[in-house]
């Protein structure tokens, strides 16, 4: 419009911002945690690693799981991409990239392939080959080029289209057969950090994070943002969806996890404690959403209860910040990865049926 | 890693800039475009139906709990299913 002018513009901006949170407000009925006053406490919780990964020569920096619930693929910040059984521990693959910090990678649905990036501003695809003396940098692909470093990318539900996220500020998806861009995000007013995929019940959206402190929805066929959200006071570093698609949680800098919901367009929750000081780098779901577990650069992670907003433990264990953390894919355990160049599958203790370990004369039960 | 970004932000902010994404110091008719698409951004994102945080809540909440019996991480698992227990040494004497 001709007579548009800028103070106009401006001003229409902050009426329609001021509009956007009067309408969200209207609906702010009640606290997640007041409808969940009713729910039977978590009691305690008693968490074990099962299995320490150790290969990476400098920090961890990224880690994801295969579909198959055992295999990992981590990457670190001196360039090498690892992809480890988690139930032997043993090293399957190697791949040292031509650039350091590789801050993404992803494992292929199919699993026969593994996406990573960082530094070298792509991400590029490398197929998995059962022959272990195969040079796997030979057959690798470049797929998507930003200006920027990569921060993240994951595979959509096939082989064959990588979402990624960039220091440049733009998400974006490409198809990995021919490289080409098929759509580009741009709504981010700085580095975008993180993205997860919706779960493919709910459509085709996913969510990203970024340094600008908003999260934001988008439309993967439209490039259209649907949806954002502007309350963390610092870097967003990780978004994870809700098992059930209609939230998402994220984790910051500001050292909280919040958790917003997408029909109610509006944060519902915010899981902080005064004495979490350090920020949270990423964050995860158990499979019904009742837990949120975050690794934090105070080397710890928290496990919350996602409707009653309480801490249900903290873990401890690696020796440096925690830099990302994984959920499998069957829920039975969880995988992190942190600068102190290992990662770690912990699970639930329990307590074996009768395990009887005779020691001369005794018998011992032995909780494992 | 945060003082890494910080630092990297530097330079996309650059990068940026170069691209016509973000002008700040660009001349006035980029500035007009980027408040546009704020502005029109703005209007689609007020135009969306929500529902009640009360309902959004219940619905979390009915999530959680329909699925609690197969979370594994939540009500923990039997030794003898747990695919990440110790492995199982015999020693023979």
């Amino acid at each position: 419009r001709p007579s548009d002018t800028l103070t106009t513009l401006k001003t229409e901006s902050e009426t329609l911002k001021t509009k956007l949170e009067e309408e969200r407000a209207k609906l702010h009925d009640v606290e997640l945690h007041q409808v969940a006053e009713k729910i039977e406490a978590l009691g305690q919780f008693v968490m074990k690693t099962r299995r320490t990964l150790k290969g990476h020569g400098n920090k961890v920096l990224c880690m994801d799981w295969c579909k198959d619930k055992r295999r990992i693929v981590s990457s670190s910040q001196d360039g090498k991409v690892i992809v480890w059984d988690a139930f032997t521990t043993n090293k399957e693959h190697a791949v040292t990239m031509p650039c350091t910090w590789v801050m993404a990678c992803a494992y292929a649905p199919s699993g026969c392939a593994v996406a990573c990036g960082g530094l070298d501003n792509k991400c590029s695809v490398y197929p998995l080959s059962l022959d272990k003396n195969e040079n796997l940098a030979a057959k690798k692909k470049s797929v998507a080029m930003h200006t920027n470093y990569l921060s993240a990318c994951c595979f959509t539900n096939s082989d064959m289209q990588i979402l990624t996220s960039s220091g440049d500020g733009t998400c974006a998806l490409w198809d990995v057969e021919s490289g080409q861009m098929l759509q580009s995000f741009h709504g981010h007013a700085a580095d975008v950090l993180c993205l997860d995929l919706a779960p493919s019940e709910t459509g085709n959206t996913f969510v990203s994070g970024g340094c600008d402190k908003k999260a934001c929805v988008w439309d993967m066929r439209t490039g259209q943002c649907i949806q954002s959200f502007e309350t963390h006071e610092s870097d967003i570093n990780s978004v994870r969806y809700y098992p059930s698609g209609d939230a998402f949680a994220s984790g910051s800098d500001d050292a909280t996890c919040r958790l917003y919901d997408l029909r109610a367009d509006r944060e519902v929750a915010i899981y902080s404690k005064e004495s979490i000081i350090f920020g949270t780098s990423s964050v995860d779901f158990s499979l019904s959403g009742r837990l949120l577990f975050g690794g934090y650069n105070d080397y710890t992670i928290n496990v919350w209860d996602v409707l009653k907003g309480t801490r249900v433990s903290i873990l401890f264990g690696h020796e440096n910040r925690v830099s990302t953390l994984r959920v499998s894919p069957d829920g039975t355990a969880f995988c992190s990865g942190s600068w102190d160049h290992t990662l770690r599958v912990t699970n639930r203790f329990s307590y074996a049926r009768l395990l009887v370990n005779w020691s001369g004369s005794h018998s011992v039960i032995t909780p494992l | 890693m945060f003082r890494f970004r910080r630092a990297l932000l530097q330079t996309s902010a650059n990068s940026l800039r170069t691209s016509g994404i973000m002008s700040n110091n660009n001349a006035s008719s980029s500035s007009v475009a980027v408040a546009q698409k704020a502005v029109k951004q703005l209007r689609l994102e007020a135009k969306i139906r929500r529902i009640n945080v009360s309902q959004a809540a219940t619905d979390l909440k009915n999530f959680c709990l329909q699925n609690a019996h197969k979370d594994p991480l939540l009500v923990g698992v039997p030794s003898s299913d747990n695919p990440f227990r110790p492995p199982k040494s015999c020693g023979l004497l």
